[in-house]
């Protein structure tokens, strides 16, 4: 089996995406098994690129370039929902702290004796 | 001075109107928590002469987030019933010993104004405003089952139950929504009273834009997938 440069290449982009990914979700074992995922199929598709065909023609897709856009599509989405998540965790700690910091400096108002 | 009721008052940006506000909540005899929803010059300036308790967030988080914190407040001083009251003078004072008095009677949970009930108090209402209101019961009726006829009336009263069981989450304005939804979910008795809103050309151009009920809207479906 030949390699052609773009493989290599593509190989790369995913392989550091899956670098970075892990390093960053360092206890998120769902994220990194997700992150995971992504490079496994990425790597397997850019290694045989004609399994793209083989696996269009099975889901009932026209091209295997088109699956693997519809795939990118799907995931991507994913990731978004999964960052929104994210920052929606990230606002009620950010309401808490807040919140906690207004409890513990109550003013009392009213004249003074 | 009842110390068993305790009116909230979330303030944002607000000038000389929140003074008169919470002077005339004090004159009626009730105890008043103020919170500072992060107003980029500190409400306490216009408060701090009055008997009210001053609490401020840091930063702004939004009317929902300010009356939770209100709450979370009022549970700590062990009063009896609170009140959610706008901060800009649209809501009647006189209205909060009529809400008191239907938890007082037990006749339910929470009392929620309505400004649908009394053709005079419809009268008052903007026509865009009125048809915004309209739609938004639609809407909060399918997603929270509660079918009030004003959907987002901010003037609230509860006993000690719904104080305990009431959370809210969302910070912004979809907390009116969200408020409704723990209603049902916590099995309290919810009533509509009677009230007035008060619109001044200052009050219409600081509340609620059209967009922002699709803004509820989104929130509150983000809220139910996540």
């Amino acid at each position: 089996m030949s390699i052609h440069p773009i493989q290599l290449i593509l190989l790369g982009g995913i392989a550091i995406s899956l670098v970075l990914a892990v390093k960053v979700l360092r206890h998120q074992l769902m994220g990194r098994l997700f992150f995971l995922a992504q490079f496994l199929v990425g790597a397997f598709f850019v290694l045989v690129p004609e399994q793209t065909e083989f696996m269009a023609k099975w889901v009932g897709v026209g091209r295997g370039a088109d699956l693997m856009f519809y795939l990118f599509i799907v995931f991507t989405y994913m990731s978004g929902f999964c960052v929104l998540a994210k920052f929606r965790t990230l606002e009620r700690t950010q309401t808490r702290l807040v919140r906690e910091m207004a409890l513990g400096n109550v003013r009392f108002g009213g004249e003074k004796p | 001075m009842r110390t068993d009721v305790v009116v909230i008052i979330p303030c944002y940006n607000e000038d000389e109107r929140l003074r008169c506000t919470v002077e005339s909540v004090v004159a009626a005899g009730y105890s008043v928590i103020v919170v500072d929803d992060g107003s980029e010059r500190e409400a306490w300036a216009h408060v701090k002469t009055l008997p009210v308790h001053y609490l401020r967030h840091c930063i702004n988080l939004g009317q929902g987030a300010a009356l939770q914190t209100g709450m979370e407040y009022a549970r700590r001083l062990d009063v009896a019933y609170a009140v959610h009251f706008d901060a800009d003078g649209q809501h009647d004072v006189a209205d909060i010993s009529r809400f008191v008095a239907a938890l007082e009677q037990g006749q339910a949970d929470v009392v929620i104004g309505s400004r649908f009930l009394r053709p005079e108090d419809i009268r008052q209402i903007p026509f865009g405003k009125r048809i915004l209101l309209r739609i938004a019961r639609i809407v909060n009726g399918l997603c929270t089952g509660c079918w009030l006829s004003d959907a987002h009336n901010g003037f609230r009263a509860l006993n000690r139950r719904a104080l305990e069981r009431i959370c809210l989450t969302e910070n912004r304005m979809a907390h009116a929504t969200e408020i409704l939804s723990q209603i049902k979910s916590a099995g309290l008795v919810l009533k509509e009273l009677p009230t007035q809103v008060r619109y001044t050309a200052q009050s219409i151009r600081k509340g609620q834009k059209w967009y922002n009920s699709l803004n509820i809207l989104v929130e509150l479906i983000l809220n139910k997938l996540m």
